[in-house]
C-alpha cells in the first residue's frame, strides 16, 4: 500500500483505495473491515455532500451555454443583431442568453440591437470550468458552488462514505501482525512458516460438510445375519438354482397338479428353456403317490401328468432346495438350511415384489415331532431377538401338522414363518423313512419391520445416498430383546 | 387363500356365540379373522377346508370344539325320482345332482350361498374349469327328468338368469359378462354343455343358469347340479354342498339323484363316511405327546370324527365324506393338535449338538465385499428379474442364452439377469448427482446351458458375479484396473492372464479380460460413450464384472442338484 503512496495518518476513501489497488470497492470494504476488526487500520464513516450535474448542466456542457451561443451568433452576424432576430434564432434560451451575457459584460443592448463588446475568444462561461471540476471529482469553492446553484446547474446529494487511514507505517504494521490461515499445509510445515501463522478457529458447533462412506448393503447384511443364526443353530448351508422343475417345487412335495398355485396367475413359467428331464424312478414314485396314494395315504386320485412336472419355473419357495437334499436321503441327525430368492406372480407395490428372499430349514433327529419343531422355532425366534411370539395352526400342502409363527414388533403381530412336519407321502416318495421337520420364512417382511421401512422396494433401493447414509441398526444383530 | 365375508349378526346367530367368542374359536380352527370397516367379519380360510367355506360349515366344527355335538354329523339321506341322463359331453363329462329340502333361503343366506358357491368353484374348481355348481329352486324345476347334452350353440335358446329375455346360447357366450369369463372353458367346435329339465334349459355349465329355476329369498328347497372334468372333485364338492346346505335345513334332509352317463351310473350324494384307523403311538410320536387311546378318540370326536378305541394302540376312525383333506394318519394327528390347541402344547428345546456350516465360498464373498467397501464402494442390491432388451442391447448377450419368462409381470422383468451390468448402469444414471460414484453388487445371474441334460436338473448355468462400477468427472481403465488388481491380490489370488477384449459396450483398446489362478474371469473396461449417451449418463464410467463361478464350484460339492459345503 505504501508503495502506491498511502501515507500513515492520512484518510482515504474506499473509492480511492479501490482505484489504487485495482480491486472493486466492495471487496476493498470487506477487507478493510476485517483488518479494522483486528485493529490494524482505522475506519471512519462520514456523511459527505456530493454534487451531481442537472440535466440542464449536461446539455450546456454539450451544446454550449446560451450566452456562448449568443456570442457565436453575433460573430456570425458581424458584431450586432436586432433583439427580435436574436429571440427568433435562440428561441426559449434567448432570455437566459441576453441576461447572462449582459451581466458578464459581453454584450450591450443599444437601440433595439444587441452589440458584441468582448473579444469572442474570451467569451467562455466560467460555470463550464466549475462543472468540469465536479465531473473530475474535484472540490469546488463556496463561490463556485453558489454560482452553479443559482443557475440550478447542480443538485446536492448526501452520501455515507468510509474513510480509511493507517495508524502506523506499513512495515510497522506487518511486524505486529500474525497471519491467520485456514488450513495447515505441507508447505507451511516444511518451510517452518507454521510458526508465524495462526490457524483460523472454527465454529466448532457448525454442521460439517456431508461425506458418503463406502457401505455394505444393509439388507444384504441382514441376510448374512440370518445365515449366521442358522449356522449357530447347527444348520448346514445348501443352495440350488432358482430355476426349478415344477417337479421339485411342487410334485415331489405332494402338491397336486390342480393346486391353484400351479398356474400362471401365481407361478412364473419359463418360455426358454421351458422344460427339463425328469428323474425316471423318482417320477414314478411321485405318480404313484399322487394317483394312488403311498404310505397309507389315499393319494389325490387324479391323472398325474409328467409333462407338467417337467416344466421349468422360477421356484416359488426354497422348500424346493430342501426337497433336493432330502432326495439324497441324508442320514439323521442332520440340519440343512438354504437362503435364496423365490418368485411369485405379484404386481410391484409397497408390500409386494415378484421376487423376495426366503430361508428354509429342515431337520431330522431322534425325537423330531411337533413339540420339538415348536421348540426349534422358538429358539430361532429368540436368537433373532424376539421374546414375544406365538404359533397358530396352518395349512401347507407338504406338511402335516402345519403351524405359522407370529412375532410381536411394536404393537403388531407379524406372521413371519410357516412350518410343519413333512407329509408322510412326500417322505415315502423320496424313500425317506424318518420324520423331517421343515420351516420357511420370508426375509423381506421381517427386514422391513426391523428397519421401520414402509415400502418393500426400499430394500432394493437404487438411491445410493440412501444406502450409504442408512444408519446401522447394529442391535438387531445382538439378538437382544426386540 | 379364500377370503369370506359375513354379517356379524349372522356369525353370532349361526355359531350361537357372542362375536368376540366366535372370532376366538374361529382362530383356533386355522381361520384368520378380522373386522372390516363396515363391521363385517372377514375370514381367511386355508384351502384344505372347503367344508368351512360357509358359516354352517364353520358352526359344525365349532359345535365339536365346544362339545355341543360330538362325532359324525348325521343327515337324513333319502331317495328321489330325480334322474340325470347324460350324453357324452367331451369337454365336461361329469355331472351329479342333489336335492336339499327346507333350506329356507332369505336375503342374508342368499348372499352367503352365492359366496359359498363362488369360493368353492374359484379355488377348488380352478375358476370353474375343474368344477362348476348350479343352484336351482326345486319347486321351479320343470321336470324331474334331466338331460345333460353337448349342443350346438345356435340350437339352444333360453332366458339366462337375470336377463329377462330369450337368448341364443351363442349370444349368451358372447354378450353376457359370465359368457365372456367362462364361455370358452367347455366350448368345442361350437358345441357346449347344456342341462335340461324336461324340455327346458335350466343351466349351461359352467357359464350360467336359466332364469326359470332362479333361487331367491323365499326359496324353500334346492336342487344343485355339479359338473366338471374329473369325477372325484365333482363328487367331493357335491358332498360338501349337500352337507353344508343340510346343516341349515331344519329337516337335514338330502335327496339322492340318479345319474346315467356313458362313464357309468351312480346315485349320490350318499355322504358315506370313510373308515380308517390310527395307531396311538404314531399320532403321539408326530405330536410329541403321550395321550391314551380314549383321549385321542375324544379329541377326534370333538373334531367331528367318529372314533372308537379298539385297544390302547389302535383307534377306528370314521371320516365324514366332506372332509376331503384327510388323506393320512398325519392329517388326523393334526386334528388332535387343533382340538388340544397349539398354545397347550409345550415346546421341547432341541438338545442335539450339530456343527453348523456355511458354504465355504461365503467367506470369500464376505471378504470381497469388505475389501470393496474399503475402496469406498457402496453395495447395492438389485432385482434378478430384468428386461431382456437391456440384457441384449446393453451387454450384448444373445437372446438364445437368456432365461426368459412366459408370463412376466412387466417387460421390465421378462428375463432372469445374465449380467448385472445393465442394472448398475441404470443405477449410475440415476445417481449422477453423487459423482464420484463407486458401487458394486454381488449376486447370481443365469444363462441357458444346452450341452448336457441331467435328469432332474434345469439346463441352466448359474453365474456368480461381483459387478463394480465407477463414475467420475474423469475416470479410466487404470482406475478400475487398480481396484480389480488390488482385490484379486487381497483375496490371496494372482492375475494369470490379461488379454484385450472386444465388447460392444466397452471402448475398444480400453477393455480387457483378466483371468486369475483361482479361476476368476474378469471383464474390465471403459463404457462406450454411445451407450452412456443412450442411458443419459454425462460422466465417464468404468466397470468390472468378476465371474467367480469356477471358484464357487471348487468350494462346494453337489448333492441332488444342490450345492453343499465341501466335506
Amino acid at each position: 500500500m505504501e508503495k502506491k503512496g498511502i501515507k500513515p495518518g492520512k484518510e482515504y476513501s474506499t473509492d480511492e483505495i479501490a482505484d489504487m489497488i485495482g480491486m472493486s470497492r466492495s471487496s476493498i470494504e470487506a477487507l478493510l473491515r476485517l483488518l479494522a476488526s483486528k485493529g490494524l487500520v482505522e475506519l471512519r464513516e462520514r456523511v459527505v455532500e456530493e454534487y451531481v450535474l442537472t440535466d440542464e448542466a449536461r446539455k450546456y456542457l454539450e451544446e454550449g451555454f446560451p450566452e456562448e451561443k449568443l456570442v457565436r451568433l453575433l460573430v456570425r452576424a458581424g458584431g450586432e443583431l436586432g433583439v427580435e432576430e436574436v429571440n427568433k434564432v435562440l428561441g426559449k434560451e434567448a432570455g437566459i442568453a441576453l441576461a447572462n451575457a449582459s451581466r458578464k459584460g459581453w454584450v450591450k443592448i443599444q437601440a433595439g440591437k444587441v452589440v458584441l463588446v468582448i473579444d469572442p475568444s474570451r467569451a467562455v462561461a466560467e460555470e463550464r470550468a466549475a462543472l468540469e471540476k465536479i465531473m473530475r471529482g474535484e472540490r469546488l469553492s463556496q463561490q463556485e458552488l453558489r454560482m452553479l446553484r443559482r443557475r440550478k446547474l447542480v443538485d446536492v446529494k448526501r452520501k455515507r462514505i468510509t474513510l480509511f487511514s493507517l495508524p502506523k507505517s506499513v512495515p510497522e504494521l506487518l511486524s505486529s501482525v500474525v497471519v491467520e490461515v485456514g488450513a495447515l499445509t505441507r508447505e507451511l510445515i516444511e518451510s517452518g512458516r507454521w510458526r508465524k501463522v495462526r490457524l483460523r478457529e472454527y465454529d466448532v458447533r457448525a454442521q460439517p460438510p456431508k461425506r458418503l462412506p463406502g457401505r455394505l448393503n444393509f439388507f444384504a447384511q441382514f441376510i448374512e445375519h440370518i445365515r449366521d443364526i442358522m449356522k449357530e443353530l447347527g444348520f448346514t448351508e445348501i443352495e440350488a438354482l432358482p430355476v426349478e422343475l415344477e417337479f421339485w417345487n411342487y410334485d415331489v412335495l405332494f402338491q397336486p397338479q390342480f393346486h391353484p398355485a400351479r398356474a400362471p396367475s401365481d407361478t412364473f413359467y419359463l418360455s426358454s428353456p421351458s422344460e427339463a428331464q425328469l428323474p425316471e424312478q423318482l417320477a414314478e414314485n411321485v405318480r404313484i403317490a399322487h394317483e394312488e396314494g403311498i404310505a397309507g395315504s389315499t393319494g389325490w386320485r387324479y391323472k398325474w401328468d409328467p409333462r407338467k412336472a417337467a416344466r421349468l419355473i422360477l421356484r416359488s419357495h426354497t422348500t424346493a432346495v430342501s426337497a433336493r437334499i432330502l432326495s439324497t436321503r441324508p442320514s439323521p441327525s442332520f440340519r440343512y438350511f438354504s437362503i435364496g430368492r423365490v418368485y411369485r406372480v405379484e404386481t410391484i407395490d409397497p408390500k409386494h415384489l415378484p421376487e423376495f428372499h426366503q430361508v428354509d430349514g429342515i431337520a431330522s433327529e431322534d425325537g423330531v415331532n411337533l413339540r420339538w419343531l415348536i421348540g426349534m422355532l422358538s429358539e430361532f425366534l429368540e436368537r433373532l431377538g424376539f421374546r414375544e411370539y406365538k404359533f397358530r395352526p396352518a395349512y401347507f400342502p407338504f406338511t402335516e401338522p402345519s403351524v405359522e409363527g407370529y412375532v410381536k414388533i411394536g404393537e403388531t403381530w407379524l406372521e413371519i414363518l410357516g412350518a410343519g412336519l413333512f407329509r408322510p407321502e412326500m417322505l415315502a416318495t423320496l424313500g425317506v423313512d424318518y420324520p423331517v421337520a421343515a420351516w420357511g420364512m420370508g426375509i423381506e417382511r421381517l427386514a422391513m419391520a426391523l428397519y421401520d421401512l414402509r415400502d418393500i422396494r426400499q430394500l432394493y433401493s437404487t438411491d445410493v445416498e440412501f444406502l450409504a447414509s442408512m444408519p446401522s441398526r447394529w442391535w438387531i444383530y445382538a439378538g437382544t430383546k426386540i | 387363500m379364500p377370503v369370506l365375508r359375513f354379517k356379524p349378526g349372522r356369525v353370532e346367530e349361526v355359531l350361537g356365540l357372542s362375536l368376540r367368542k366366535a372370532l376366538e374359536v374361529m382362530e383356533r380352527l386355522k381361520i384368520e379373522v378380522e373386522i372390516d370397516q363396515e363391521g363385517y367379519v372377514v375370514a381367511e380360510l386355508e384351502v384344505d377346508r372347503p367344508d368351512m367355506y360357509s358359516l354352517e360349515g364353520i358352526a359344525r366344527q365349532v359345535n365339536g370344539i365346544l362339545e355341543r355335538e360330538l362325532g359324525l354329523p348325521r343327515y337324513s339321506v333319502v331317495d328321489t325320482d330325480y334322474v340325470i341322463e347324460a350324453d357324452d359331453v367331451p369337454t365336461r363329462p361329469y355331472i351329479v345332482g342333489l336335492v336339499v329340502w327346507d333350506v329356507d333361503i332369505d336375503e342374508d343366506y342368499l348372499v352367503e350361498l352365492i359366496q359359498f358357491q363362488e369360493k368353492l368353484t374359484t379355488s377348488h374348481g380352478l375358476g370353474r374349469r375343474r368344477i362348476a355348481v348350479g343352484i336351482h329352486d326345486l319347486e321351479k324345476m320343470p321336470s324331474k327328468h334331466l338331460m345333460y347334452r353337448f349342443e350346438h350353440i345356435d340350437s339352444v335358446v333360453f332366458k339366462p338368469l337375470h336377463t329377462g329375455r330369450l337368448m341364443k346360447l351363442r349370444d349368451v357366450l358372447r354378450e353376457l359378462e359370465q359368457g365372456a369369463r367362462y364361455g370358452t372353458i367347455s366350448l368345442m367346435d361350437e358345441k357346449h354343455p347344456v342341462l335340461y329339465a324336461g324340455d327346458e334349459v335350466i343351466s349351461v355349465p359352467p357359464v350360467i343358469n336359466a332364469d326359470v329355476t332362479r333361487i331367491e329369498p323365499g326359496t324353500r328347497h334346492v336342487f344343485v347340479d355339479i359338473t366338471g372334468t374329473e369325477l372325484k372333485p365333482v363328487l367331493d364338492v357335491a358332498a360338501i354342498f349337500a352337507a353344508n346346505l343340510a346343516e341349515r335345513s331344519k329337516s337335514r334332509r338330502i335327496g339322492l339323484v340318479t345319474v346315467k352317463a356313458p362313464w357309468g351310473e351312480l346315485k349320490e350324494p350318499k355322504l358315506e363316511p370313510r373308515k380308517t384307523s390310527i395307531t396311538t403311538s404314531t399320532v403321539n410320536s408326530i405330536l410329541g405327546l403321550n395321550l391314551s387311546g380314549d383321549e385321542l378318540a375324544r379329541h377326534l370326536q370333538r373334531m367331528r370324527f367318529d372314533a372308537l378305541p379298539l385297544s390302547n394302540t389302535k383307534i377306528d376312525v370314521m371320516v365324514p365324506r366332506f372332509r376331503i383333506d384327510i388323506l393320512h394318519e398325519a392329517d388326523l394327528a393334526e386334528e388332535v393338535a387343533l382340538s388340544i390347541g397349539l398354545e397347550n402344547i409345550a415346546p421341547i428345546k432341541p438338545r442335539t449338538m450339530l456343527r453348523g456350516r456355511l458354504l465355504g465360498i461365503r467367506y470369500w464373498e464376505r471378504e470381497a465385499r469388505a475389501i470393496l467397501v474399503g475402496y469406498g464402494f457402496v453395495e447395492v442390491k438389485t432385482y434378478t428379474l430384468t428386461s431382456c432388451e437391456d440384457q441384449e442391447k446393453i451387454v450384448g448377450i444373445e437372446r438364445e442364452k437368456l432365461i426368459t419368462i412366459s408370463n412376466p409381470v412387466s417387460i421390465e422383468a421378462n428375463c432372469f439377469r445374465a449380467s448385472m451390468i445393465p442394472a448398475l448402469l441404470r443405477l449410475a444414471s440415476r445417481n449422477q448427482h453423487l459423482v464420484p460414484l463407486k458401487i458394486f453388487e454381488l449376486g447370481e445371474a443365469l444363462e441357458k446351458k444346452e450341452a448336457i441334460k441331467v435328469p432332474g436338473v434345469a439346463p441352466v448355468k448359474a453365474k456368480k458375479l461381483i459387478t463394480l462400477l465407477m463414475m467420475d468427472e474423469k475416470i479410466g481403465y487404470e482406475d478400475i484396473q487398480a481396484i480389480v488388481y488390488g482385490l484379486v491380490k487381497l483375496l490371496s489370488d494372482k492375475i494369470s492372464e490379461v488379454d484385450r477384449v472386444e465388447k460392444p459396450f466397452l471402448i475398444k483398446g480400453r477393455s480387457a479380460l483378466i483371468k486369475t489362478e483361482k479361476g476368476l474371469r474378469i471383464i474390465i473396461g471403459e463404457v462406450n460413450p454411445a451407450l452412456l449417451e443412450l442411458l443419459e449418463i454425462k460422466y465417464p464410467v468404468v466397470i468390472a464384472e468378476i465371474d467367480y463361478s469356477s471358484l464357487y464350484d471348487k468350494e462346494v460339492s453337489y448333492q441332488g442338484g444342490a450345492a453343499v459345503p465341501r466335506p
